[in-house]
């Protein structure tokens, strides 16, 4: 019979693969790798299920995971690849319905991705998957100080860019 | 009454809502009595709602990613040369799609590399499409070396022969301008079987999948790629990858 977290596990995994895709996304700006970040920390949580607590967020325990993945394991072979980031128009990451409201988001979005990777991937959690500051400091692995500066720094200097936009147009 | 100078990150907790009652209210205070305060604030104002909807459009722009199966203990223990191979069956995942084509421009299309156009190609593989093509064996030799000399990496007859499988031939394909050789086997009950190789970077532990409705199994050693795949049972492949791998040393 399956452990009660094995099932947890399994149960929730096929809803959070798109949002595992995401973070991947935002971590190493890269769709393929991406794709493989979700799978292999899907995998590793099956692996692990046995230290899933039950009735805790399966979300953020899987973004710890993939966080881990990410900076042991695939980041060096994501900058042997020589792939840099690339803007998300030519990830084909924008709607086809370019209304404003998306023309900003995704003006935001390639900011973003152009910010120093631990501050993006901080924003990231904080900002679009509403963690609190602790539930960032436990994905991430450091202290709540550092959230907090990582998300000062991350927000002046998005900040600075958004502007000096504006005021170019 | 001293207090602590207001930095940076108590601004960015109050306007995140993660400041202390005290603190907002030194923070709302500070502003009220001082414009360079409100000016750092603004300085910090990013539309945290934008971030936010920019991300969810890429959510909807997210491949199908399917949940894998880690390797359970009732399966067939074959005893690869890799230690640790549980520990690794996530590398091979990783590798799925290393040789991927970078950016993939379509937003529904999956980009697992590989492996997948391997598989894409194999579905269309019926019994006849090998036994029609049945070679002589100084031909299979030929197309062997051949293909091998196009792959950079000499294989021999001996090396690629498996117990139980029929070998038919060897040709190169392409993937992403790199050579792919493929090599056709049928097993004993005339199921089209194939054995691709291909250059890849990083190591992989030997993995059971499925991948398009076929078994197969994927590793890498050596700076070489490996993908076992057809319609047979997953025990036929798993036994001719442990066979394989001890034959072929890159």
């Amino acid at each position: 019979m399956a452990k009660p977290s094995l099932s947890e596990v399994q149960a929730g995994l096929p809803e959070l693969m798109s949002r595992l895709w995401r973070y991947g996304l935002a971590l190493s700006g890269n769709r393929d790798d991406a794709y493989d970040l979700a799978q292999a920390t899907a995998l590793r949580a099956l692996e692990k299920s046995a230290q899933f607590q039950s009735g805790t967020r399966l979300d953020r325990w899987c973004f710890t995971i993939l966080s881990s993945i990410w900076k042991n394991e695939l980041r060096s072979r994501s900058v042997r690849r020589g792939q840099g980031l690339v803007s998300v128009e030519d990830a084909g990451l924008t709607t086809p319905d370019q209304n404003d409201v998306n023309v900003l988001a995704t003006q935001v979005l390639n900011q973003m991705m152009a910010l120093p990777e631990a501050q993006r991937e901080t924003m990231f959690l904080v900002y679009v998957e509403g963690c609190a500051y602790a539930e960032a400091a436990e994905i991430l692995d450091i202290p709540i100080g550092t959230v907090m500066s990582r998300l000062a720094n991350g927000r002046k200097r998005l900040n600075e860019t958004l502007s000096d936009k504006a005021d170019a147009t | 009454m001293t207090t602590d100078p207001i930095t940076d990150e108590n601004l960015v907790a109050f306007l995140d809502g993660e400041a202390s009652e005290d603190l907002s209210a030194r923070i709302a205070q500070a502003m009220a009595e001082d414009p360079a305060m409100s000016g750092r604030v603004a300085a910090l104002q990013v539309e945290t709602d934008h971030l936010r909807q920019g991300f969810d459009a890429v959510l909807t722009a997210a491949p199908d990613i399917p949940v894998p199966t880690p390797v359970v203990e009732e399966a067939p223990v074959v005893s690869f040369a890799w230690g640790g191979w549980r520990a690794a069956a996530a590398a091979a995942v990783l590798f799925a799609a290393g040789l991927g084509a970078g950016w993939s421009l379509a937003p529904a299309d999956r980009s697992d590399g590989w492996h997948q156009a391997v598989a894409d190609y194999q579905v269309l593989y019926s019994t006849a499409t090998l036994t029609n093509l049945q070679m002589a064996q100084d031909q299979q030799v030929e197309s062997l070396a051949r293909t091998s000399a196009d792959l950079g990496v000499a294989l021999t007859l001996d090396q690629v022969s498996v117990p139980g499988l029929e070998f038919q031939r060897a040709q190169i394909l392409n993937f992403n301008g790199q050579p792919l050789a493929q090599l056709t086997y049928l097993d004993g009950d005339g199921n089209p079987i194939a054995f691709c190789l291909t250059a890849t970077k990083d190591d992989a532990a030997a993995m059971d999948q499925e991948i398009s409705g076929l078994n197969a199994v994927t590793w890498a050693d050596g700076g070489m790629g490996f993908i076992l795949i057809g319609p047979s049972p997953s025990k036929t492949l798993t036994d001719a990858q442990e066979r394989l791998a001890t034959q072929i040393k890159i």
